[in-house]
């Protein structure tokens, strides 16, 4: 099997700021997580949930982004940031059992060139305004990955989210 | 979208400028083939194309949706991967799913994911009008010359997923 199951982290009671994935073995080839989850923060919908690796917060991520929200479609780009965002998500504000899913696919993170990241997120909910995203993101950094951090832009990360880290490698019989 | 079911089946990293690289005889075993390419282009910048089965036939349709945001269809003799000139010279991914590539009773379908995180990223949807079994996948730059090529160190990998 090239995918394998990494770890699982379920956010407990009372949120949590992020979700992390340390000590990532540097024997595969690339990573792929699969995130179910919501906002806890309860003053909007929606409320962006952003990537970083290696704990690494300096203005090194560049990201672009096509979204549509049920009436219009947009595109953006951003650089020198201090993370990637992947999307917005639901917040308390919505129906309040309603998740978002999304995965984040992280190339070559064991080896020595920048890395390339592609997502894909859907925060459907009851309500007229939804976002389906689909991002690409840059870190220019050559540094292996062994960590990668998930968190909101504001307030924490509900209860019962999920996040699933795999690794996946490119040589065969591995 | 990768599943747990994702096997390696081969891979190549690009010793040096190359224009074109081939998977061949690929096996049939599985229902779904992933084709992840990740690395740059030599110079400038250029659009990725694919041929199946080494067919330059009129047989390939595509649908784009960029970054702009924009959407337009092509056609022709490859099946075009994304904006024109998205492979820049800074590291990029794409990522293909080719559907139902062991069947014989249909024609085939191309999924593709691209970005290069810093300029230009889309989604593309691609069209091969013939239903033999794929066997053969090519994946090369628009324009077979220094400065347009795919850089050396590019990797590609090719995945199979069950059925």
């Amino acid at each position: 099997m090239s995918m394998k199951l990494i770890g699982t982290v379920t956010v407990g009671a009372g949120g949590a700021a992020s979700i992390a994935f340390n000590g990532i073995p540097s024997t595969e080839t690339d990573l792929f997580i699969v995130i179910n989850c919501r906002s806890d923060r309860g003053l909007f919908q929606f409320n962006a949930i952003n990537l970083r690796l290696n704990n690494d917060s300096t203005g090194i991520y560049s990201f672009i982004r096509i979204r549509g929200n049920g009436a219009s479609a947009s595109g953006n780009s951003y650089s020198s940031q201090s993370q990637i965002e992947l999307s917005n998500v639901n917040e308390l504000a919505g129906a309040t059992t309603t998740f978002s899913q999304g995965y984040a696919y992280i190339r070559n993170y064991s080896n020595s060139a920048n890395k390339t990241i592609l997502s894909d997120f859907v925060s459907e909910d009851n309500a007229t305004t939804s976002y389906q995203t689909m991002t690409t993101g840059l870190y220019e950094n050559t540094s292996v990955i062994s960590s990668v951090q998930l968190f909101m832009a504001a307030g924490n990360i509900a209860e019962n989210s999920t996040a699933s880290l795999y690794t996946i490698n490119k040589v065969a019989g591995a | 979208m990768p599943t747990p079911t994702y096997i390696a089946i081969a891979t190549t990293t690009l010793a040096s400028a190359t224009y074109s690289a081939s998977f061949s005889g690929i096996t049939q075993a599985y229902r779904d083939l992933v084709l992840v390419v990740s690395g740059k282009c030599d110079v400038n910048a250029a659009t990725l194309q694919m041929i199946l089965n080494n067919n330059t036939g009129y047989n390939y349709y595509t649908v784009v949706f960029d970054q702009g945001p924009s959407s337009y269809q092509d056609e022709g003799n490859y099946m075009r991967i994304g904006t024109a000139g998205w492979w820049t010279n800074q590291q990029a991914t794409m990522i293909a799913t080719l559907n139902d590539y062991s069947t014989t009773d249909r024609t085939k379908q191309v999924l593709v994911r691209y970005g290069s995180g810093a300029t230009k990223m889309g989604f593309t949807l691609g069209h091969y009008n013939q239903s033999a079994a794929i066997s053969t996948v090519t994946v090369r730059t628009d324009y077979n010359g220094a400065g347009y090529l795919m850089a050396a160190g590019t990797t590609l990998t090719l995945y199979g997923i069950a059925g």
